[in-house]
């Protein structure tokens, strides 16, 4: 993963004001800028500075729950910019099957295995979107194993 | 074993303690740290963010931007006096802590 990734990996589920997001990221792509540099000086080439300094850095979903718990406790990490309606859709449908004797109690925490029991009209763009939400972030841990948790 | 929750609850005073003897951007803050402590505090960095965000936000420390070279700009931070009141009565709570806990196990 590269600094652009990293620092996208944090900013992108940040449920806070647009300037707030990219002043974190600013702040977070500065602080990688430096350390590289600190670590180009001791002998280290660049490609191997930058995963260095992104490994002392920490996992990236770490960071970005820290800045949401910081932030305001009620507003939750989301882990892409199309979880909000995602988790709208499974919380809706959810309230329709409970209605109707189904029981979907996860939905909130896990839409993705929320959709099981979601009717296939709506199955397939709730998992649609789920995937398209969480895609980006999780495609690069499991690229970086430990560095975007 | 010390565990992680002990160090996490000591990270603001950790930070205050640090920028009371001069401003510093995220990145210094994190090396003065881990030199000072000689590595046993030593952090995952990205985490002092969040931490010194709210730090700010309580008036504890102050932030501000500056410019690096022509394109890129670091967030300066510097402790308040409020932030120095509140690291005196850490400082002190920490100190009591430490000397009944020692008190405990040395008894």
């Amino acid at each position: 993963m590269d600094i652009d990734s990293y620092v996208e990996c944090v900013t992108t589920g940040l449920r806070l004001p647009h300037e707030r997001v990219a002043d974190i990221g600013e702040e977070l792509r500065s602080h990688l800028e430096d350390a590289v540099r600190d670590l180009q000086l001791r002998g280290l080439p660049r490609a191997e500075s930058e995963q260095e300094a992104i490994r002392r850095c920490g996992p990236a979903l770490a960071i970005a729950t820290a800045f949401a718990e910081e932030e305001r406790p009620d507003r939750l990490l989301c882990r892409g910019r199309h979880s909000r309606p995602v988790l709208l859709a499974a919380a809706l449908a959810t309230a329709l099957l409970t209605l109707g004797g189904a029981a979907v109690a996860t939905a909130h925490n896990s839409p993705p295995a929320a959709v099981h029991n979601i009717p296939t009209a709506l199955r397939a763009p709730l998992q649609s979107r789920a995937s398209l939400a969480t895609s980006r972030c999780s495609d690069a841990q499991a690229h970086e194993g430990a560095a975007c948790q | 074993m010390v565990g992680g929750d002990l160090k996490r609850s000591s990270m603001a005073t950790l930070i205050l303690t640090v920028l009371r003897d001069g401003a510093l951007h995220g990145y210094q803050l994190a090396r003065e740290i881990e030199r000072r402590s000689q590595g046993y505090f030593e952090c995952k960095e990205g985490t002092l963010y969040p931490a010194l965000h709210k730090l700010e936000r309580e008036g504890l420390v102050a932030g501000e931007w500056q410019l690096v070279g022509d394109q890129r700009r670091r967030r300066c931070y510097a402790i308040t006096p409020a932030g120095e009141r509140m690291l005196a009565a850490s400082s002190a709570e920490w100190r009591t802590f430490a000397t009944r806990l020692l008190a405990m196990i040395e008894a």
